[in-house]
């Protein structure tokens, strides 16, 4: 009795073509991964949006903030051709005890037009001194960016807060659970 | 023709694979006895001294000398530094820019560097420091942590020499060397530190040992 | 001998049947040898290791826009020299010799960093950008960002010989986690050997890096 020779054929020639297309689904999914990770395209995010002028309080902290068009840096630098710099001014306090720890500068600042293109943030100052914000009173941070003249009226501030606590000691750092890092704003102008 | 009249109904023992298969065995058993296929690290590696050229695969190294170095101080009142300074003239055999580094602290791990100064693996005596060593490469009096390809650079490992502490006559170092090769759990090549295995850990096989003769007091 | 007669038959057919088997079987190790040569063979048109994941290189000429997708990178000019003079005023010496390269750099959607650039020559030796000129003096200090272009200098610290025929490539900064298939500009920096004796035989002595 000659075994059945053509399917058996048939199956491996599939199994091969198989093997090769889980092999290959397999190396790009986990470079693609590494890619969302890198670009940050991973992160969860929430966005709350924060109507113009508007403050809003979020994980005890409350947030404003202002952008403005201005002719020049503190330094006198002037910015580019076709490029202006703007003003920044991100306002935090603390609603309640608990956030009086939450110290640290927003983990990411941007600007970002209508196309979703974005620009760097740079901090000039941060009012907050210490590891303790008091219940109430406002810490500005001050900061700059560079961006094209175009777009200097419809930039948008973007930030993600911190999930930092100054309470946590830097041994603990890696081992204590913080709130998740899941949250943004986007300040309308 | 005549046919053998026994054996021919039951098939022929299969005698010759399992014979093969235990001869092998043996043989394998034994060689793991003894210690394995591994080369066994020489316990006296080829010595070098002043002025000589090694090749380490990577690099090629003239160990040009050892001095004890008195910095004058910069500031009326402060003590002068003094150093105990390996000098070198190395050239990078690669195809790409190279690191000079830091001579490893232990000897553990130190087969994952790919730096010159990282195959400087064992340096005796060991002398007690409070920042040092520095190891840095330097032309007209430009210093640089890097190597560049095809080009033959003077590089110098220093050691404080704290308080009143003497320099040492003599220094000996252990030398590993290097081989383009795939990693051990990287299949991209690489130049990797010549390394043997012992009890599960990796330990930098000593190409050469170098002692030089340390000479007297110069300033810098 | 009726006995003899009667087992030999089976035994002449099984012989047959043998030969039969051995000729499969020598086509069958026939075509496993050529099935194993054709792996050979395909295997050396296969990536390395050390390619699998390699930059993917977008080339331009001297003075082109080369846009990777992420950003974009021009060179504008290629200069050497035996001294170049900081930001701080500092003259660096070189016993080799420096090529500065200055180039312009613009993003696509993202603002970004570019790392420090590396010179290969036509052998594939490649010399990364040196590091006896502070990264803050170069073009990998300030932030690449969509919408305008921002200029400055790299510098490279190589023998003579280097020089012509080489390519600059302009990648993003080193990071611990790899990532793979980056986009990469790879420039020729057109110098044909005239050029590059022009270059190499005539050095500036001081190279003055500029902000612009």
């Amino acid at each position: 009795m000659p075994p059945p020779r053509k399917p058996r054929i048939v199956l491996q020639g599939l199994g091969a073509v198989l093997a090769l297309a889980v092999t290959l689904g397999a190396m790009t999914y986990d470079d693609y991964r590494v890619y969302r990770v890198r670009t940050g395209a991973n992160e969860i995010t929430q966005t709350h949006v924060v109507q113009p002028g508007q403050a809003i309080t979020l994980k005890h902290i409350s947030w404003k903030a202002s952008v403005e068009a201005v002719p020049s840096l503190p330094d006198g630098k002037k910015a580019g051709p076709g490029t202006t710099y703007m003003k920044i001014v991100i306002t935090r306090a603390a609603a309640d005890q608990e956030g009086t720890v939450k110290t640290a500068k927003p983990g990411k600042m941007r600007l970002e037009d209508r196309l979703g293109r974005s620009w760097a943030i740079e901090v000039g100052d941060d009012a907050v001194r210490g590891d303790k914000l008091e219940i109430g009173r406002p810490y500005p941070i001050t900061a700059f960016a560079r961006v094209p003249a175009a777009q200097a009226q419809e930039v948008e501030l973007v930030l993600r807060p911190s999930n930092y606590r100054s309470d946590v000691p830097t041994e603990k750092l890696t081992t204590t659970h913080t709130d998740p890092d899941d949250v943004e704003l986007r300040f309308k102008r | 023709m005549t046919e053998p009249s026994s054996g021919d109904d039951s098939p022929r023992r299969p005698v010759l694979v399992p014979a093969v298969g235990l001869v092998l065995a043996t043989g394998l058993g034994i060689t793991a006895l003894l210690g394995g296929l591994n080369e066994v690290p020489d316990p006296n590696p080829p010595q070098y001294s002043n002025g000589q050229e090694l090749d380490q695969g990577r690099f090629k190294t003239q160990f040009v000398e050892a001095r004890e170095v008195v910095q004058k101080p910069r500031f009326t009142g402060d003590e002068a530094k003094r150093f105990l300074e390996l000098v070198f003239k190395v050239t990078n055999q690669g195809k790409e820019t190279a690191r000079v580094g830091m001579p490893p602290a232990k000897l553990e791990g130190a087969f994952a560097l790919s730096s010159f100064a990282g195959s400087l693996v064992k340096v005796s005596p060991s002398l007690k420091q409070q920042y040092g060593p520095y190891a840095y490469a330097v032309s007209k009096g430009v210093q640089s942590q890097q190597l560049q390809p095809g080009v033959t650079t003077t590089v110098i490992v220093r050691y404080d020499l704290l308080g009143d502490a003497p320099a040492p006559e003599k220094v000996t170092l252990d030398v590993a060397s290097f081989e383009w090769k795939p990693g051990f759990n990287d299949p991209s090549f690489a130049w990797q530190m010549v390394a043997d295995e012992v009890d599960d850990a990796f330990f930098p096989e000593v190409k050469a040992r170098i002692t030089l003769d340390v000479k007297g007091r110069g300033s810098a | 001998m009726t006995a003899t007669q009667e087992r030999s038959a089976p035994t002449r057919r099984s012989r047959r049947a043998a030969r039969g088997r051995a000729g499969s079987r020598t086509l069958s190790a026939i075509a496993g040898l050529a099935l194993v040569a054709a792996a050979v063979a395909v295997q050396t048109l296969g990536l390395t290791p050390n390619d699998r994941g390699a930059p993917i290189s977008t080339t331009g000429s001297l003075g082109e826009d080369v846009d990777t997708g992420r950003f974009t990178v021009r060179v504008d000019k290629v200069a050497a020299a035996r001294t170049v003079e900081t930001l701080s005023a500092e003259p660096v010496a070189t016993e080799q010799l420096f090529v500065v390269v200055t180039a312009s750099a613009t993003s696509a959607k993202e603002p970004l960093k570019l790392g420090q650039p590396r010179l290969i020559t036509p052998d594939g030796v490649s010399y990364e950008a040196t590091d006896k000129i502070p990264a803050t003096n170069t073009l990998a200090n300030p932030w690449v960002q969509p919408g305008f272009w921002v200029s400055g200098f790299f510098v490279f610290e190589v023998p003579a010989s280097a020089v012509q025929g080489s390519k600059v490539a302009f990648g993003l900064p080193k990071s611990a986690l790899v990532e793979p298939f980056e986009p990469e500009v790879e420039v020729d920096l057109g110098l044909d050997e005239a050029k590059a004796a022009q270059l190499t035989s005539a050095p500036q002595d001081v190279y003055p890096l500029k902000k612009s």
